[in-house]
């Protein structure tokens, strides 16, 4: 139960709560005037509080990080399981990952900061005090936690949480809640929340779905056909080097002989110029030797003697003269000629053989080099097989990926048709509590409605989640929807509480009655203070003070429920913060 | 040069080379019809030596000094010395 809510602030407005219905009313000064309003008052902002200091959030949207309360600490005493007089626990905006508790409960880790009687432990410690301490929480709990529980206990108007009975607000996810209120109603939690993880999956599995016809990151998925193809293809590769290396022949001192058959080849084609010029010079001398041969030159003194020309015996015996002269000369120089010939021919033979001896040793060298390489060619080869495995190995992993990704849609629903067949066999099982919750709420909404309104609490499923629903006959009206939340609030405190899966408190704000008829509103506080009477439970309410004066009126008697504290529309000190922000 | 000397083949010089000329002018010829035929005439008779146009000019030259040889409309055409003028002996 709550004991106590404080500040250090003086001005703060303390409320002491009580065992049962706990009522703090908000009230009319004889000075108010008409444009007054019991609105801000701090009605809901104790429920702000209370989350705030059993770990919700201190940031600057929370109502204890407001600016003017940034300073404040403000200070909650309850009681707690194991300790007699209970713990306070302090927190403030200005320091939100720290609480101060007092005394230390058991559990808290001794190496705190321990300031004696009293310890600092940090946010997420407390907020695991409090699911293992106050709701019974096993140290793992996917899907349940102690701020979605309490969510539930309190509800708050900020959040919304007054829209559906069985969420605290609006965009919860029905997997989500549904895990938090099978743990409150003592359903199996565990299989509930396998719908939450299916969700997830199934989530997970649409975001990289829509990725993958991404043209962009599509690249990095693919498509599970795509990689089919690409896997085939780098196989191939991944052979057809293997089998380059399989085959490569490492040949010693490659580069030597790839300079050699080159200077091989050099020789040969300079042997084959230097023949070139050789025989030229050859045809050369051919030529000069057929020309000092000397035709017959009888014909000349014919020739002129027909025509009445008689060469003198000067003539003749010059050309007889030049003749021999000739003669001897050509004879020398046909002997010097033929030697020339001779050795030009010899050195043409030379080069013939050393020709085809060369062009031996250049093919058996190109040979060599032909049937294989040198050793930085392999390496490179090995490289490139390197790579080529690595690529293939990359796709075989993507096209898993893609496989599993494109199998997954068909996994999530065949798993969720056995997960639906599980959850309702668990539902069939667990026939006795569910009745029980089902009678309760029956119960509580009689207590309001009568017997004549169809009541009831169906627990099923479905292909999603698991399906809890309150209903109260009714024409979609505000109010007895409200009703609903209430009934249904009841029921999970009360069941909870017997079955020690939740603190002993319930707190609903104002918010909650609004638009109700003010006979149901009268029969709701008087069912809550007789239930709280016999289950050892702690409802604690907020209500304007006219509201309270319809219901005393229509048979509520708010005797010893209210609190002593009242807030007030005085404009600058009636609420609870005692000033105004 | 006309006759055969040291430096002269005698089948080059200009009197051999006259001669080779007087053997082919059987008919009148023009100049060029008679410097291809001489070419023909001493490739068919084993005359190497080269025998450029203008030693053929100077043959034809020393044979109008001989006067066996004249032009007539622009044709060679060739004659008996003694018919104009005094015979070298």
């Amino acid at each position: 139960m709550l004991r106590r809510l404080s500040s250090n602030d003086a001005r703060f407005k303390a409320l002491f709560f009580h065992d049962g219905l706990n009522i703090l009313v908000a009230d009319t000064t004889r000075s108010s005037t008409e444009t007054d309003s019991r609105n801000s008052a701090g009605k809901s902002s104790m429920v702000e509080l209370i989350h705030f200091l059993l770990g919700g959030s201190g940031d600057k949207n929370s109502l204890a990080g407001h600016p003017e309360l940034r300073a404040t600490t403000f200070r909650l005493h309850l009681d707690w399981p194991g300790m007699a007089d209970g713990v306070t626990v302090e927190r403030s905006a200005a320091n939100p990952n720290t609480v101060r508790l007092t005394p230390r409960p058991d559990g808290a880790a001794p190496g705190q900061l321990d300031l004696g009687t009293a310890v600092e432990v940090p946010l997420d410690e407390w907020q695991h005090l409090i699911e293992h301490n106050l709701f019974g929480l096993p140290s793992e709990h996917p899907g349940v936690s102690g701020r979605a529980l309490l969510s539930f206990l309190m509800r708050r108007a900020r959040a919304h949480a007054f829209n559906e009975p069985t969420s605290t607000f609006p965009k919860q996810s029905a997997s989500e809640a549904m895990t938090n209120l099978a743990y409150l109603l003592g359903i199996d939690w565990k299989l509930a929340d396998r719908y939450r993880q299916l969700q997830a999956r199934e989530n997970v599995s649409k975001q990289l779905n829509k990725a993958a016809s991404d043209p962009v990151l599509g690249k990095v998925i693919g498509q599970a056909a795509e990689l089919r193809g690409q896997i085939a293809l780098a196989e191939h590769r991944v052979a057809e080097v293997q089998r380059q290396i399989d085959t490569f022949r490492v040949v010693p001192e490659y580069d030597n002989l790839r300079d050699r058959a080159d200077e091989l080849d050099r020789m040969i084609r300079q042997s084959r110029n230097d023949d070139v010029i050789d025989r030229a010079n050859l045809a050369d001398i051919e030529r000069a030797v057929n020309e000092t041969t000397d035709p017959d030159l009888t014909y000349l003194e014919a020739t002129y003697n027909e025509l009445g020309i008689v060469l003198s015996n000067q003539v003749r015996r010059s050309f007889a003269d030049v003749k021999a002269f000739h003669g001897s000369v050509v004879r020398n120089r046909r002997q010097y000629l033929a030697a020339e010939m001779a050795s030009i021919q010899d050195r043409l033979t030379q080069r013939e053989t050393e020709r085809s001896r060369v062009g031996e040793h250049l093919a058996q060298t190109l040979r060599t080099l032909n049937e294989g390489g040198a050793l930085d060619a392999l390496t490179t080869l090995q490289q490139v097989l390197a790579q080529e495995r690595a690529n293939l190995g990359g796709l075989r992993h993507r096209f898993e990926a893609a496989q599993a990704l494109e199998s997954n849609k068909l996994q999530i629903k065949q798993e969720r048709v056995v997960l639906q067949q599980q959850m309702e066999a668990d539902l069939g099982e667990r026939g006795v509590i569910i009745d029980e919750a089902v009678v309760l709420f029956n119960r509580f909404a009689r207590a309001l409605y009568g017997h004549d309104r169809e009541a009831y609490l169906r627990l099923g499923t479905s292909e999603r989640s698991l399906k809890i629903e309150p209903h109260i006959a009714s024409d979609n009206s505000g109010g007895i929807g409200s009703m609903v939340i209430f009934c249904f609030d009841l029921t999970l405190a009360v069941l909870a509480n017997r079955a020690e899966r939740a603190p002993d408190f319930l707190v609903h704000d104002s918010h909650l009655f609004d638009g109700v008829d003010e006979r149901q509103v009268a029969r709701a506080l008087s069912l809550a203070n007789e239930v709280c009477t016999q289950e050892h439970l702690q409802y604690i309410v907020t209500l304007n003070s006219d509201e309270l004066a319809k219901v005393a009126h229509r048979g509520f008697d708010p005797a010893g429920c209210l609190l002593e504290q009242r807030l007030t529309d005085e404009f600058e000190g009636g609420g609870l913060f005692g000033f105004r922000f | 040069m006309i006759v055969p000397t040291k430096g002269i083949a005698p089948q080059r010089s200009l009197l051999a080379v006259g001669a080779q000329i007087l053997q082919i002018l059987d008919a009148p010829l023009t100049v060029s019809q008679t410097w291809s035929r001489l070419r023909q005439w001493r490739e068919d008779h084993g005359h190497a030596a080269p025998v450029p146009f203008w030693w053929f000019v100077l043959a034809l030259d020393s044979l109008y000094a001989l006067g066996v040889v004249d032009m007539r409309n622009e044709v060679l055409v060739k004659r008996r010395a003694d018919a104009t003028a005094p015979q070298l002996q």
